[in-house]
């Protein structure tokens, strides 16, 4: 085979290969958890969940404040490791930021087991059905939602948080000041 | 149990088991809300339809699914429903618009262009049956050397039977 046959027939082979290797990598490379969320810029969709306590929490309540709005399981890694995160934040920002956390297909069982060895110092909802996981379009945990004080959907997080990512979405709703306190 | 029950029990198990899901596939074929979640994808698995998934998550959106027909509502809406929520992202069976047609066209684009280039590879590959060239090979195997290191190596092994 000539030279020239030979290049003609190798540019062939990448032209036909590069489009297919291109499309496996952006396919393989994109986590589910990474797709942007629809819901970002519209209004939160409402809730009323079953506390730990048993009562009802509305989301009508959160009116007027921005907030904080955690998917999580005890059986889920990331989530542990950004619960220490959390539990700061709810402590510092309460008076600013009202947290949730919402608990994502799990038991209750396991949910009051992983809570009694660590309290939560915010309020933890029961998701029956997955119906608010749907609603937010939740697909894995841990996912954070941040609301505005308008009842808007700010910003969506998925994976652990981090510190950068709280003060980088609450900071416009927090004083100065509690930042500095860190 | 000799060998010939054996062979006619097993082949009993077999058939019913393949009677048993053939019923049930059929069943699920008339199902709508089945048909409907094999479009939509299980938000928290690769790929995978909510209709097919074991995930917690996917078989309580089946279970919506489900009550959303029952209550009236299209497939169209159902899946708008999800769209709303999740983006396009949800639905297995991409609309045909914008970014999309590459879905629905790349594929049969591929194909009819590797069908063009394995023609064309065919045709030039193929050897020429020119009347020169079959008179040659009639010519006999002394003198096919000439043509060919192998046809002359095997006249040679003949030649050396021959001989030898």
């Amino acid at each position: 085979m000539s030279t020239a046959a030979m290049w003609r027939r190798g540019a062939l082979g990448l032209g036909l290969l590069l489009p297919i290797l291109v499309t496996l990598a952006l396919g393989f490379g994109q986590d589910p958890h990474a797709v942007p969320s629809v819901r970002v810029n519209l209004p939160a969709p409402p809730f009323a969940l079953r506390g730990l306590d048993g009562n009802l929490f509305f989301s009508a309540t959160l009116v007027g404040r921005p907030a904080l709005i955690n998917f999580w399981s005890t059986w889920c890694v990331p989530c542990q490791a950004e619960a220490p995160l959390l539990n700061l934040a709810a402590e510092r920002l309460a008076p600013h930021v009202q947290l949730l956390g919402v608990i994502y297909q799990d038991s209750e069982a396991a949910v009051r087991q992983a809570l009694a060895r660590q309290k939560s110092p915010y309020p933890q909802l029961f998701d029956e059905g997955s119906q608010m996981a749907v609603d937010y379009g939740v697909s894995g945990v841990p996912e954070t939602f941040f609301v505005d004080p308008n009842g808007v959907v700010v910003h969506k997080h998925a994976g652990a948080l981090t510190y950068q990512v709280l003060h980088d979405v609450l900071a416009p709703y927090v004083p100065a000041n509690v930042w500095a306190a860190r | 149990m000799s060998g010939r029950r054996v062979a006619a029990t097993l082949q009993l198990v077999f058939l019913l088991l393949f009677l048993g899901r053939s019923a049930r596939a059929s069943r699920d074929r008339e199902d709508p809300a089945y048909l409907l979640g094999k479009e939509l994808r299980c938000p928290v698995c690769q790929g995978m339809p909510i209709a097919e998934s074991p995930s917690p998550m996917a078989q309580d959106m089946m279970k919506q699914v489900r009550g959303m027909l029952a209550a009236g509502k299209s497939p169209a809406q159902v899946r708008q429903y999800y769209v709303e929520r999740f983006g396009e992202w949800v639905l297995l069976r991409p609309p045909p618009h914008g970014f999309n047609w590459l879905v629905w066209l790349g594929p049969p684009a591929a194909f009819l262009l590797l069908g063009a280039l394995s023609f064309a590879a065919l045709r030039k590959g193929r050897p020429s049956a020119s009347p020169a060239a079959v008179a040659k090979s009639d010519a006999g195997v002394g003198d096919a050397g000439a043509a060919s290191p192998y046809a002359a190596a095997i006249a040679a092994e003949m030649q050396g039977e021959r001989h030898g």
